[in-house]
């Protein structure tokens, strides 16, 4: 089996997986970093979303082969005490509901803040809507989103 | 509330294992005239569990399932708010499935606040009074001359206090309180205010344990190949290929279908696409979107009449207006953003099951059916949910991992692909209404005529319906028509929110 080196949250790692191995079962079935989540495995509900060099990414269609040597961040990489403003901000306005596709909601915010750290309604609308959540914490997550946006700019 | 009449009387379970503190287990009997009314009801099988430790940690089991509805939360209020502690210090987890304990546990119909909200209230306050008792010990002074707030056992007069993990070891040596005083309703600083949930914070950092996220050692993960119709069934498989795919282990057939083992996901799964299964496709093999429709459509002409009252085609006629309308809703799955799944590990002491479950003692009863071992030897271990709506209610997929985990011999976790949950979900019922209406010119109507086809959720909980119908749903204008069909269907139909 094909040996892969790649660096998660920091940390450089080597797995012996498949070369068609979605990242998301490297993540959770070989690194035992199970805060992101599967919901489709088709790139449609994004729970998945992880960063890769900085840019989000879905998990699970990506290929390990295909990951290179970006560094893949995820959930458990964000802070080490829930202080990105993003997690601040989703623990303010209590956003979460079952939590399952939240992981992927806060890679996704932390992603569109980096490119537009005051985002407005609509920016936010088109980033964050196509990542489900059966739940339907959408108000909250656009509210926390302005509140992260708030700290980010200080 | 509800009307019940719940007796103040309680027995208490009270255990102090070794450096554990307090733990506090309530069995709140129920008068024997609320079992009868509900017919479910064992007598005296409700309860509640508080610990608190040496450290002043405060941990609530809560029975009820938690899957975004913020029961964990709202129940723990109730516990805080009798038992006097800050809100900082409370963390919730899912109880341990005991039904001497707990009495049935099944979260859903909105039920939850409606069953705990007074054995809660006990259960905090008969704490409470606990942990006074043993501050007054303490001192050497009266009980009644003592308080709690904030955590603490307070002596007003002398202004002592003692916090409640210094007391929790010698307040779990005393018997519980036969009638502890419950708060009045008007001095509540908790309940009724907006409280951050407890979940929170595990789920903004991904360290929340979720059903797909439990791992044990020596765990095969496995997809199951399902039969392509409800109904069906295996007829003969070759597993050859399935086993080639490296990291596959084992292939097994169980009740549900084929089992393909492997050491992770993404093996099962190619392993899963590898299988060649030759399906018997049941009696209900050949059914469509289009053949339920006519099915539908054919069922609507028939069925039990509900209420016929006057003559609806005599009066649409000489109706101002008439309208005609059908309606279909197809059958919807309930795609919880978790894919159901299920770990078990089945030995010959004993079934472990780890999974996300809305009725963790009817997954108790499924790995006692299925193990033949005593119900005390079936342990399940609830954790989060990622969704339920109802589906999680059926736990097929405790039976599949149970089944798969007695045959391999070795722990298996039981993974539903996206595919799978909307293949072999349990789906909100198909429907079909078909309207005849008339009014005068006036407005008003004069005739109603409804006619409803769907396979019934009701029929499969045991409700009292009349033709199918709940008769007390109807409302009776001067002419009125209602048929109505239900039939078991073939395919899983259970609630659905």
């Amino acid at each position: 089996m094909p040996e892969y080196s790649l660096t998660v949250n920091g940390s450089l790692h080597t797995v012996n997986v498949p070369d068609d191995t979605p990242l998301l079962w490297v993540l959770r079935d070989e690194l035992e970093l199970t805060g992101t989540k599967y919901g489709c495995g088709t790139g449609q509900c994004r729970s998945c979303t992880v960063l890769l060099d900085g840019t989000a990414t879905f998990a699970c269609v990506i290929q390990i082969k295909s990951v290179g040597d970006r560094a893949v961040q995820t959930i458990e990489g964000l802070s080490d005490d829930r202080s990105h403003p993003v997690q601040k901000a989703w623990l303010e306005v209590d956003v979460p509901q079952c939590g399952w596709c939240q992981s992927g909601q806060i890679m996704t915010a932390a992603a569109l803040l980096a490119e537009h750290p005051d985002p407005t309604d609509e920016q936010i609308d088109e980033w964050m809507s196509p990542v489900l959540c059966r739940c339907g914490t959408y108000n909250r997550i656009r509210k926390a989103i302005h509140v992260a946006a708030k700290e980010v700019g200080r | 509330m509800s009307g019940r009449e719940v007796s103040r009387r309680t027995f208490v379970q009270v255990s102090g294992g070794a450096g554990a503190g307090l733990i506090l287990g309530f069995n709140l009997a129920c008068s024997g005239k609320q079992a009868a009314a509900t017919g479910s009801l064992d007598p005296g099988v409700l309860n509640a569990w508080i610990r608190i430790g040496s450290d002043e940690s405060v941990t609530f089991l809560i029975s009820e399932s938690e899957m975004g509805q913020g029961i964990h939360t709202a129940l723990s209020m109730l516990l805080a708010e009798e038992l006097e502690v800050d809100w900082s210090r409370i963390r919730s987890e899912h109880a341990p499935t005991d039904r001497s304990l707990y009495g049935r546990q099944s979260t859903g119909g909105s039920t939850s606040i409606r069953t705990n909200h007074e054995r809660l209230r006990i259960a905090g306050a008969s704490a409470r009074e606990m942990l006074i008792a043993a501050g007054a010990a303490r001192w050497g002074v009266p009980a009644s001359e003592c308080g709690a707030e904030d955590g603490q056992v307070v002596h007003t007069a002398s202004g002592r206090s003692l916090s409640y993990g210094s007391l929790a070891d010698e307040a779990a040596l005393l018997s519980a309180p036969d009638e502890p005083s419950l708060k009045d309703p008007a001095d509540y600083h908790l309940v009724g205010q907006r409280m951050p949930r407890l979940d929170s914070p595990e789920k903004v950092d991904g360290s929340a344990v979720f059903g797909l996220d439990v791992s044990v050692p020596g765990m095969l993960t496995a997809l199951v190949a399902r039969p392509p119709a409800f109904g069906g069934s295996v007829g003969s498989f070759d597993a050859a290929a399935a086993l080639a795919v490296p990291g596959v282990r084992q292939v097994v057939e169980i009740p549900a279908g084929v089992v393909v083992a492997a050491d992770g996901f993404w093996a099962a799964k190619k392993g899963r696409d590898a299988l060649t299964v030759e399906w018997n496709p049941g009696k209900f093999g050949g059914e469509s979107d289009d053949s339920i429709r006519e099915l539908c459509r054919k069922l609507a002409d028939e069925g039990a009449v509900v209420t016929d009252e006057g003559d609806v085609a005599k009066a649409a006629a000489g109706a101002k207006t008439r309208i005609d309308a059908e309606y279909d809703a197809p059958f919807l799955a309930h795609a919880t953003m978790e894919p159901v799944n299920c770990v078990a590990d089945v030995r010959d002491d004993g079934c472990d099951i780890w999974t996300g479950t809305q009725a963790p003692t009817s997954a108790q009863d499924i790995g006692a059916d299925i193990t033949g071992l005593p119900i005390e030897q079936i342990r399940v271990h609830t954790q989060m949910l990622g969704g339920g709506f109802g589906r999680r209610s059926r736990n097929d997929f405790v039976g599949e991992a149970v089944h798969a985990s007695k045959a391999l011999g070795v722990p298996v976790k039981i993974v539903y692909t996206r595919e799978d949950d909307m293949r072999a979900g349990s789906y909100r019922p198909v429907a079909y209404n078909r309207f005849t209406g008339a009014v005068d010119g006036n407005g008003n109507p004069v005739a109603w005529e409804h006619r409803i086809v769907s396979p019934s959720i009701l029929l499969n909980i045991g409700a009292r319906l009349q033709n199918g119908i709940d008769p007390t749903s109807r409302r009776t204008p001067a002419t009125w028509a209602t048929r109505s069909r239900t039939s078991t269907s073939p395919t899983p139909t259970p609630s659905f929110r």
